[in-house]
């Protein structure tokens, strides 16, 4: 539910340090925060502000395409709070000003290095990286305001392809807000494919990684494993990208677990091989060792969520409060040193994990339906934990009618943490440090 | 060591062109074919529009929601067209824009360089610049802020050179609506999917110089 606040009480949330800014929507007139307390796993959602704005901003305006977005005037949450300026689409607000002899790049948005389109303003003195300012945006579809006014049969169609790459932890989060419980097979099979969908997006990263130090062996075969982990959705979700593979209520097909889990076997075992010659590779391992350092004050005074908060020591996991997890063989995968190395150690240790789920879940699969009813209505929200970091799902739904949406992906506030974690490195370290943060433009520009 | 591994691990490079290909390598979610049963209650269900006299292959985006009003999911994907050629062959250059794509298409792409499709081998390479493209790939559907980085791409190529639109969001606007790149820029060729699997987007590249 949401709670009714004034502006002083808000700052009193963003200076208490128990809780990270998750989130901030905007509602009619008002603006939703949202909370979380990440050793207990409670989430506030609070509303603010004053009747004299706009009241016919859209969510669509929260990219700050066609306004700004307004903050409270007196309250300069945005200078404790950094994160902020990006969850409300204000990337001018990282730009620094350019000294006279400092080189002014933007690099993007059609760019050979990145796959996708977004861009960076980067202030540069020589090798050394000055200052980063992320300029996202560039793949802005609508998609929450496009899905009010859908039922959610068809709005969750959008969600899936609001990024691709994560489309079963967007579904996952979407649904698990309109549903209030589904059969237990179907839950157990949501988790298979989400852990499958971290681990092939786990090898990508690694397999960029290789990528960007010239290691093309390397490269291919990990580049090959992930090919290998993408047949085996499509032979047991049907599609590569698992896509269609929730409904609300439930999944849609059912799977054979006997054959699935002899070839997660194999790829597991094919992986162990391979990073045991990647981490014995001294070339490799000396580029990602001290690049693009995040400490734990950093992952703190940014709100950082997922891989990047792992990597340095801070165990930001939502799967640890889903009771499912329980007594199953999760682990919060953490790393202490928060470089680009910490971040492939934590993904490595997280595909492994990843099978160990995968295995519980086939081997104790339920013998429940797959669907029930979905009845929604009120005020909703779901999390789930794409490879990045977690996503919200906020909903307002009206019998089966999305009233009002807010999405908050991963990589919309992880990419202020890289910018900050690329600081004081030399260029080439820089696609280290992308490529070690996982993040897609897709995701954080919704 | 890396080079030992390397050799060890075999060809596994798919045979496709040469040979049709296997089962792994297409995903079981090809277009669907109407089989029996009521089409007028299969439209009702298609968010896309995809089914109308014949099915429109570059709507589909494989919701599977057809299904079951007696469509089947057919593990073809070879579904491209082609109405400009390029004069040449053996060595072509592809400039990739994502024109606002959800990443998946993206994935694809990256994909076909990976050992099991070898893009390379067929004379097919990515170039970063524009200057040497002969080939513009476009993916995702065109958001605002991208078209005028997309024409202006499209302006720097060198002659001759041709449009191609993969995907359903590109060829048709997809799930998004009708918004396809042919509302900003003269497409050549499409290649359908959503996303495209790598054999259809071979399929759709070879389609672009061979007489077939």
């Amino acid at each position: 539910m949401i709670i009714e606040i004034t502006e002083s009480e808000l700052l009193s949330y963003a200076k208490n340090k128990k809780y990270s800014l998750t989130a901030c929507f905007p509602k009619k007139d008002k603006e939703v925060y949202v909370w979380t307390d990440y050793t207990s796993g409670s989430i506030e959602f609070v509303m603010t502000g004053s009747p004299d704005i706009d009241i016919n901003r859209t969510p669509s305006q929260t990219l700050g395409l066609s306004g700004q977005f307004a903050l409270p005037p007196e309250a300069n949450i945005g200078e404790i709070r950094p994160v902020l300026h990006a969850l409300s689409g204000n990337y001018n607000a990282y730009c620094k000003e350019c000294p006279d002899d400092v080189f002014k790049l933007h690099y993007g948005p059609v760019s050979s290095g990145l796959w996708e389109s977004g861009a960076f303003h980067i202030l540069s003195y020589g090798e050394r990286i000055l200052n980063v300012a992320p300029d996202l945006g560039y793949k802005h579809r609508a998609i929450e305001k496009k899905i009010c006014g859908m039922n959610v049969k068809d709005a969750l169609l959008l969600i899936e392809r609001l990024c691709g790459t994560f489309s079963v932890a967007y579904s996952n989060a979407f649904c698990s807000a309109v549903e209030e419980n589904i059969p237990e097979r179907a839950e157990a099979i949501r988790i298979i494919a989400l852990e499958l969908e971290r681990i092939y997006n786990h090898i990508h990263a690694i397999q960029r990684l290789a990528t960007a130090a010239s290691q093309s062996v390397a490269a291919s075969q990990f580049s090959a494993l992930e090919e290998d982990v993408l047949r085996l959705n499509a032979k047991f979700f049907r599609h590569r990208y698992l896509f269609g593979l929730n409904i609300p209520g439930g999944v849609r097909k059912d799977i054979n677990t006997k054959v699935l889990l002899g070839r997660i076997i194999d790829i597991k075992r094919e992986f162990d091989k391979l990073v045991e010659l990647l981490i014995t590779s001294t070339i490799f391992i000396d580029r990602l060792h001290n690049t693009a350092i995040l400490n734990v004050e950093d992952i703190i005074r940014l709100d950082t969520i997922g891989i990047p908060a792992r990597a340095s020591g801070v165990g930001k996991d939502v799967r640890s409060f889903n009771s499912i997890y329980t007594d199953t063989p999760f682990r919060v995968a953490v790393e202490e040193y928060g470089d680009a190395l910490s971040r492939m150690m934590v993904r490595i240790t997280e595909i492994r994990n990843s099978v160990e789920i995968i295995k519980f879940f086939a081997e104790n699969l339920p013998q429940t339906e797959l669907k029930t009813d979905v009845d929604a209505s009120g005020f909703l929200y779901g999390r789930s934990e794409a490879p990045p970091g977690d996503i919200l799902t906020a909903l307002e739904v009206e019998n089966g009618i999305i009233k009002w949406a807010g999405i908050r992906p991963p990589s919309t506030i992880n990419y202020p943490a890289f910018a900050v974690a690329i600081e004081g490195n030399i260029f080439t370290d820089f696609s280290f440090g992308i490529e070690s943060f996982g993040l897609s433009f897709a995701d954080s520009d919704r | 060591m890396w080079v030992i591994k390397g050799l060890r691990k075999g060809i596994i490079t798919t045979k496709y062109p040469d040979e049709k290909p296997t089962k792994d390598e297409v995903p079981e979610i090809g277009v669907p074919v109407h089989r029996h049963g009521d089409i007028k209650a299969a439209r009702g269900v298609c968010p896309t529009d995809a089914i109308s006299e014949a099915l429109d292959f570059y709507k589909c985006i494989f919701c599977q929601r057809c299904e079951d009003y007696g469509f089947e999911m057919t593990g073809n994907v070879e579904i491209a067209e082609v109405n400009r050629k390029l004069p040449f062959s053996g060595s072509v250059h592809i400039f990739l824009v994502d024109a606002g794509s959800c990443n998946a298409c993206n994935r694809e792409l990256d994909m076909l360089t990976n050992p099991y499709y070898d893009l390379h081998r067929l004379g097919f390479f990515f170039t970063p610049t524009p200057r040497h493209a002969d080939i513009m790939f476009v993916i995702g559907k065109v958001t605002d802020r991208m078209v005028e980085p997309m024409l202006k791409a499209y302006e720097a190529m060198p002659e001759p050179k041709i449009v191609v639109a993969a995907g359903s969001c590109a060829t048709s606007g997809g799930i998004f609506g009708n918004e396809g790149v042919d509302r900003y820029i003269n497409v050549d060729a499409k290649i359908s999917g959503c996303p495209p699997s790598p054999i259809g987007l071979l399929y759709g590249l070879l389609k672009t110089y061979r007489r077939r």
